[in-house]
């Protein structure tokens, strides 16, 4: 910012504050507060700069205004947050902060939360500064933590009370921990522990206490002197507190142990949880099991086996009617399980166990003797989420079982997708099972009804399971390409087939999938599978893709379409007809630059910036005439337009288009399209050079001495210039007022000025 | 009132109904499904097919049965013309049958067996849309049975000493001795010509004894319930129904309410299967064979769940990207049923009703037509072979797969696993369907879809309709035999349902008690009516009554008869009673019989009203709300002055 626009922009700042601190003030869209407060925090780099903007005049004036509105206070409150943290600033300005924080601490009243929250949030950020003892000089701590401890006992809003929690559990991380203040406060604290009701009817924690265990969390080694009351005050909250109280209790008891030097009390700790544990219900069990899991407080086999206990109770009493309650405990199990990623066989046999047991039925079956679980999609999601992740051997044919029955059956494309992952993943080992198993029959039977269910699927009503059955064929595309076994079971399947006929689909998600897995075909070594099994040639593929690229209405299927085009381009060239080559290179050239979606044509600049610099490293290397990329494009001479004679786009045609493409009306696009100017530019240039010197050819001669060429590299010269600067000053997340800070503080000051017009005119623009 | 069932099918049935003196018949269905037992009429026959004679293990019966039976694939066939199982006619007589009342297509093709042979000289009632479907379902019958015809007549295994020693298929036809050979197209069109058709909602008169009115069941287009009326009772007849959202006319259900009673059929035949999940099923597995490089075969009826069909499977194969697969139907009635669906905006649903001002043809299959995407033919024979083209989706008759161009194609496409028969119609059970086919290599699928009420719709329809009773199929109280743990899929009302079956015959609980009665205006100025409480006015009349069309009129005694004097059968007077009524005002007696000369009355209230005690005559009277006792010492006086008294304290009549 120069020196003029710098007094402008102070002079301004001054006239908002001024306008803040009258009577008169309204602002209602309290984003401009924020927007401020985000503008004066870029701009204030030294504290001179925030005392000649008027900043700390605001501050100590804002203090002592009666008359101020609640917003505005709190936007002082976080300026001074942001200032204290920022600036070191002298300690006339500090005292005049710590004023204001006092003075809003102590007269304003406390129903007023939003200032207390913003006050208490700076507070907390204040506590960890360098300058809080100097800060604190001047105000009166012990009031303001009276107040604060008020507060947390009079049980207001929560979000104030987190604040104030958040507040005193920094200050015993701060250097005011060891102050008078803190540690008669600490006292309190301690004292809400020891005298918890222990009578059990305090079954939800008050904030108070909630903030007094979060200290303890966090400082166990504060609590020190009362380690047997807090103790005892501990097991008793886990075993009769609610599951949040419970496992409050665990964590707390966790950093107690951890501090806690004498190994008998820390033995002592172990005991009466795991004590408490076996006394407590099995939901509240497993609600404390996984905040100590990974904590490591107690053996984790012990802790697996409460976590397990649910799913290991099912495996015994599989018909039983007790098991009906057991399906919360079961759902948490499978959880937490996932959660703490327990990846052993004996969790594997139970979360498959329950897998088997929520098999989806056919519709006549359901209710005649099923588990309560058939169907229940809840639990199995959660068992595939972990079956998909880990498998052990021992159930994988029994989990392939059950996916085989979910996959016939199920109404919900989000199971199916899951099913399929984690088919996906032991699809191999499944293959080589249906090969050497003594069980091969069934997994064969399984397999079998897998693939029915998935070609079915790939023509249901639902788009859904037709766009996660072609997703499917890509997964195993890119997951087993080099295991023969997966893609012949998918080849024998036809699902590569049925997968790339959904380019034709209703739904424009299905046919951008689709598109993505016939990219993904037509690139590995299978494609010729694909062509026979389709009966079709890769020119008939491409002539139906460029239709996608230039009639589809959705934007999904066109991007799909345009990278599948450029990569069939750049590495199946070789494949393709001239004709295709042709056809694609004027698809790039003329319909996708003009396309109305961002990442169509963010596809076609790089489409152009591979092939260029293809050829441009081909030519380099003087390799041009085994490039089949050289067809695409004519490095012969900028000038010499090869379209018209060998039905190709020339370079300058393809810059052309980039140029175009520099103009765009997308900033994504332009910025994209200036960034990649500079590489083409230089390695430009270098050709030049290169060509300049090799004047013994004179067939390479002419084109960089020709005009057009010059002006090519002079245009593409000015572009990228252009596109630096309109990229230093024009980000693509910039907002007006971002480019433009002065343009805020205009739009606050006509708020004031409204107020002096009548309210005719805000009628008038109601119209 | 007395209801019998004629028919052993709740899917066709067939009821009569005597109802205040009117005998309605209602429905007319014909069961089909007894043309399982037949070998299938090929269209074109093969020699080498079906030729294989059932050997009978008893040489003596195997001889009387000759070639009659033939074994295909383990199963036994009757190999002769095809029998209908009609409704048990004899359990009344047709002839004082007063009108038929018809809901939909699906429950009329018994029709000619009554107007035509059997001296039926009533109406027949139905809308338009269910004469002209019904009457196409009729012709494609006789078309597919007059076709190729199988003119041996097959009934000596049918004789009760043979009968029991055939394998169960057989043995468990039902009376087969009665099942009767298929009508005439000549029939037909003689039994249509007695149809007077109905709009919704449209009153009919029935001999002035019943007030018969039609009401949009949401089945099929043109279906409906019946409303059955007198002055004093009213019964409803629910056929055929559905509360999804099809392509017909919603149901209406306002005319239902309020009625004494409703008769339920024509309930869904497959009640565990989701129609909506049966659509998806149905597209999905023809997309899949469509996909696989396979044909798909569908049997069919020429109209109803078909249009329904053609749209969705469309616009299915449209999401699949499959817009260029041909759809051939064939149908001997295939051009009228396309043409008749899309004239008949006003018996459609709404949305379909709307394309209509567009203006655009209520059924999406007009376009499909018109783009030559759907196809339609009268037979193979018609054309189909030059446009054929493979894979492609046929739609054929007939569901029961024992007659039509339906066998023709099973024979062409059964030996390959490419190809696919999907059942949508629940009407016949698909294995035994295909059990002259075996060995089968297509692929078969099950996707039946019934719109009919389910369970669940029925017993929801009646808690909101409430009508004081219920009568419903046997099995309908019962669960599905296939089903038998789904205890929630029987028809649950208070009072318990009152069940039918075939052959049987119900008393139903409606008593008629009031009868409406019009008095001619010369009467009714010689009457005095006297006001006996609010509203209400009573005079006593003597007069002719009169009887006519079912209607009572109360007429002038004629000429010659004395006015006013009631005569015994033997011409002697009768005295001229009065009629007391009114309650006993008791001061007003009490007064009465102070001026009589009675002394000393004590009146004492009780509960009841009160009692008067007259000790100087010995005597009690005790006056209740109805009733007044008169309790005295033998003193025939003192009675009597008291009774004159108490009667003049009355008002008469």
């Amino acid at each position: 910012m120069d020196t003029m626009n710098e007094q402008e922009y102070c002079k301004k700042v001054q006239e908002v504050f001024e306008f803040l601190l009258s009577s008169s003030c309204h602002i209602h869209d309290d984003t401009l507060y924020h927007k401020l407060l985000d503008s004066l925090n870029g701009k204030m780099i030294i504290p001179e700069f925030a005392e000649s903007c008027g900043v700390i005049d605001f501050l100590q004036r804002a203090g002592n205004n009666t008359d101020i509105s609640p917003d505005t206070l709190v936007f002082a409150v976080q300026l001074v947050e942001k200032l204290v943290s920022k600036l070191e600033l002298p300690g006339i300005h500090l005292e005049n902060m710590s004023v204001l924080i006092e003075t809003v601490a102590l007269r304003t009243s406390v129903d007023n939360l939003s200032v207390f929250c913003a006050l208490f949030t700076t507070m907390t950020t204040i506590l960890q500064c360098p300058c809080i003892k100097e800060f604190c000089l001047n105000i009166d701590f012990q009031d303001i933590l009276k107040k604060s401890f008020d507060i947390l006992k009079e049980e207001r809003s929560i979000f104030l009370s987190r604040a104030v929690s958040e507040f005193i559990c920094s200050l015993f991380s701060s250097k005011m921990a060891e102050s008078q203040e803190a540690k008669k406060l600490l006292k309190e604290l301690q004292t809400i522990i020891v005298n918890f009701d222990r009578d059990g009817s305090q079954r939800v924690l008050s904030p108070s206490m909630l903030c007094s265990l979060r200290v303890l969390e966090k400082a166990p080694h504060l609590f020190n002197d009362s380690f047997a009351e807090i103790l005892d005050v501990l097991i008793i909250l886990m075993k009769i507190g609610s599951t949040q109280s419970s496992t409050t209790a665990a964590r707390c008891l966790h950093s107690l142990c951890l501090q806690c030097q004498d190994r008998a009390k820390s033995e002592r700790v172990k005991s009466l949880v795991t004590e408490a544990i076996e006394t407590v219900d099995i939901v509240k069990g497993l609600h404390i099991a996984k905040v100590l899991y990974p904590l490591q407080l107690l053996e984790r086999s012990s802790l697996e086996n409460t976590i397990l206990e649910p799913l290991q109770m099912l495996d015994k009493t599989n018909h039983s009617p007790a098991m009906h309650s057991s399906l919360p405990a079961v759902s948490l199990s499978l959880t937490i399980v996932n959660d703490c990623n327990i990846q052993k066989l004996e969790a594997c046999k139970c979360v498959a166990e329950v897998l088997k047991m929520t098999e989806n039925r056919p519709d006549d079956f359901t209710g005649s003797g099923c588990y309560s679980f058939t169907g229940s999609s809840k639990l199995q999601i959660k068992c595939l989420d972990y079956l998909g992740s880990y498998t052990s051997k021992e159930v994988m044919l029994s989990v392939i079982s059950s996916i085989s029955n979910i996959v016939s059956y199920t109404t919900e494309h989000m199971i199916y997708g899951k099913c399929l992952l984690c088919l996906c993943r032991l699809l191999p080992e499944v293959l080589c099972s249906s090969c050497y198993s003594s069980e091969r029959s069934t997994v064969k039977s399984d397999l079998s009804k897998i693939k029915e269910s998935v070609q079915r699927n790939f023509c249901s009503v639902e788009w859904e399971f037709r766009d996660t059955s072609c997703e499917f064929v890509r997964n195993l595309m890119d997951k087993h390409k080099d295991k023969e076994g997966v893609i012949q079971w998918m080849l024998d399947s036809r699902f590569h087939v049925f997968a790339c006929q959904a380019v034709g689909d209703g739904e424009s998600y299905v046919r951008a999938t689709s598109l993505s897995t016939l990219q993904t075909v037509l690139l590995s070594s299978y494609r010729t599978n694909l062509l026979q099994d389709m009966n079709t040639t890769i020119d008939e593929i491409i002539s139906q893709i460029l239709d996608v690229c230039k009639t589809d209405s959705e934007a999904f299927p066109r991007r799909s379409a345009a990278r599948l085009l450029h990569h069939c381009l750049l590495d199946l060239s070789y494949l393709l007809h001239p004709d295709s080559i042709q056809c694609i290179a004027q698809c790039f050239s003329t319909s996708l630059p003009s396309d109305f979606d961002w990442e169509v044509k963010l596809i076609v600049v790089e489409f152009w910036c591979a092939i260029l610099k293809r050829c441009f490293d081909a030519d380099l290397d003087k390799e041009t005439s085994d490039q089949p990329l050289g067809i695409v494009v004519s490095l012969d001479c900028l000038k010499n337009e090869k379209d018209g004679k060998r039905g190709y786009v020339s370079i300058s045609s393809a810059i052309n288009v980039l140029l175009k493409l520099s103009c765009d009306y997308d900033p994504s696009v332009s910025e994209r399209v200036c960034q990649e100017l500079c590489w083409i530019c230089e390695t430009l240039e270098k050709f030049v050079l290169k060509i300049s010197s090799a004047t013994n050819d004179d067939n390479r001669s002419d084109w960089c001495v020709c005009a057009h060429c010059s002006q090519l590299i002079t245009e593409l010269l000015n572009r990228m210039t252009e596109g630096k600067e309109k990229t230093r000053n024009d980000s693509v997340f910039k907002t007006d007022y971002d480019s433009n800070a002065v343009s805020l503080l205009d739009d606050i000051l006509l708020l004031d000025r409204s107020q002096d017009n009548n309210d005719e005119d805000n009628a008038i623009d109601c119209y | 009132m007395k209801l019998s069932c004629l028919s052993g099918n709740p899917s066709k049935p067939c009821f009569i109904l005597h109802f205040k003196g009117v005998t309605l018949m209602l429905d007319c269905g014909l069961d089909i499904s007894q043309v399982l037992k037949f070998l299938p009429l090929s269209v074109v026959p093969k020699s080498d097919n079906y030729d294989k004679k059932w050997n009978h293990s008893d040489k003596e019966k195997d001889k009387i049965l000759g070639d009659e039976l033939k074994e295909v694939a383990g199963s036994v066939f009757v190999d002769g013309s095809l029998e209908f199982c009609a409704p048990e006619f004899g359990m009344t007589t047709l002839s004082e049958v007063d009108a038929i009342l018809l809901s939909n297509h699906n429950t009329m093709l018994a029709l000619p067996y009554v107007t035509e042979y059997s001296g039926f000289k009533g109406t027949v009632y139905c809308t338009e849309p269910t004469q002209q479907i019904g009457r196409q379902y009729m012709e494609e019958l006789v078309t597919y049975v007059e076709r190729n015809p199988r003119n041996k007549k097959c009934s000596k295994w049918k004789s009760d000493a043979i009968l029991s020693s055939l394998p169960t298929f057989l043995r468990e036809a039902i009376r087969p001795t009665a099942w009767r050979e298929c009508y005439t197209k000549h029939d037909i069109q003689a039994c249509l010509s007695r149809v007077q058709t109905v709009g919704y909602n449209e009153k009919r008169n029935i001999y002035g004894a019943l007030i018969i009115t039609a009401c949009s069941s949401g089945y099929s287009i043109g279906s409906c319930n019946w409303t059955i009326k007198s002055p004093y009772q009213k019964i409803c007849y629910i056929s055929g129904t559905s509360t999804l959202t099809t392509h017909p006319k919603p149901m209406d259900t306002e005319p239902l309410r309020q009625s004494d009673l409703i008769i339920v059929s024509s309930m869904t035949k497959t009640p565990g299967y989701n129609p909506d999940q049966m659509i998806g099923e149905f597209c999905m597995n023809t997309v899949v064979t469509i996909k696989n490089g396979g044909n798909v075969l569908v049997p069919c009826y020429p109209s109803g769940m078909i249009f329904d069909l053609f749209e969705c499977l469309s616009s299915h194969l449209d999401s699949c990207g499959l817009t260029t697969v041909p759809l051939y139907f064939l149908s001997p009635v295939s051009d009228s049923s396309l043409a008749y669906s899309n004239i008949y905006a006003e018996w459609l649903s709404g949305s379909k009703q709307s394309r209509v001002y567009l203006p655009e043809p209520p059924f999406p299959h007009a376009e499909l037509v018109s783009i030559g995407r759907l196809r339609q033919y009268l037979n193979i024979h018609d054309g189909l072979q030059n446009d054929f083209k493979s894979p492609c989706i046929v739609f054929a008759g007939h569901p029961s797969l024992r007659m039509g161009d339906v066998v023709h194609f099973i024979e062409l496409w059964g030996k390959s696993t490419g190809n696919t028969i999907l059942f949508t119609e629940p009407d016949f059970p698909y294995l035994e369907a295909l059990a002259p086919f075996q060995p089968l290599q297509m692929k078969v699928c099950y996707c039946p879809i019934d719109t009919g009420l389910s369970f669940s719709q029925a017993n929801k329809l009646m808690r909101d309709l409430k009508p004081g009773h219920l009568v419903v199929a046997e099995s309908y109280v019962q669960p599905p035999s296939n089903l038998s743990h789904k205890t929630d899929m029987v028809v649950d009302y208070d009072p318990p349902p009152l069940t039918y079956k075939r052959g049987e015959i119900l008393t139903l609980p409606i008593k008629r008690q009031f009868e409406t009665v019009e008095i001619t205006p010369n009467l009714a100025k010689n009457v005095s009516p006297v006001e006996v409480k609010p509203g209400c006015m009573v005079s006593m009349v003597t007069a002719a009554l009169n009887i006519k069309d079912n209607k009572y009129t109360l007429e002038l005694l004629p000429d010659g008869h004395l006015s006013g004097k009631k005569r015994r059968a033997d011409g002697s007077l009768i005295r001229e009673k009065s009629y007391i009524w009114g309650s006993l005002n008791i001061q007003s007696f009490v007064d009465a019989l102070t001026r009589q000369g009675i002394t000393d009355i004590k009146v004492e209230d009780t509960e009841d009203g009160s009692i008067i005690d007259l000790p100087n005559d010995d005597t009690l009277i005790q006056v209740e709300g109805a009733s007044t006792h008169i309790i005295c010492n033998g003193e025939e006086i003192v009675r009597t002055k008291i009774r004159d008294t108490l009667l003049r304290c009355l008002q008469k009549l």
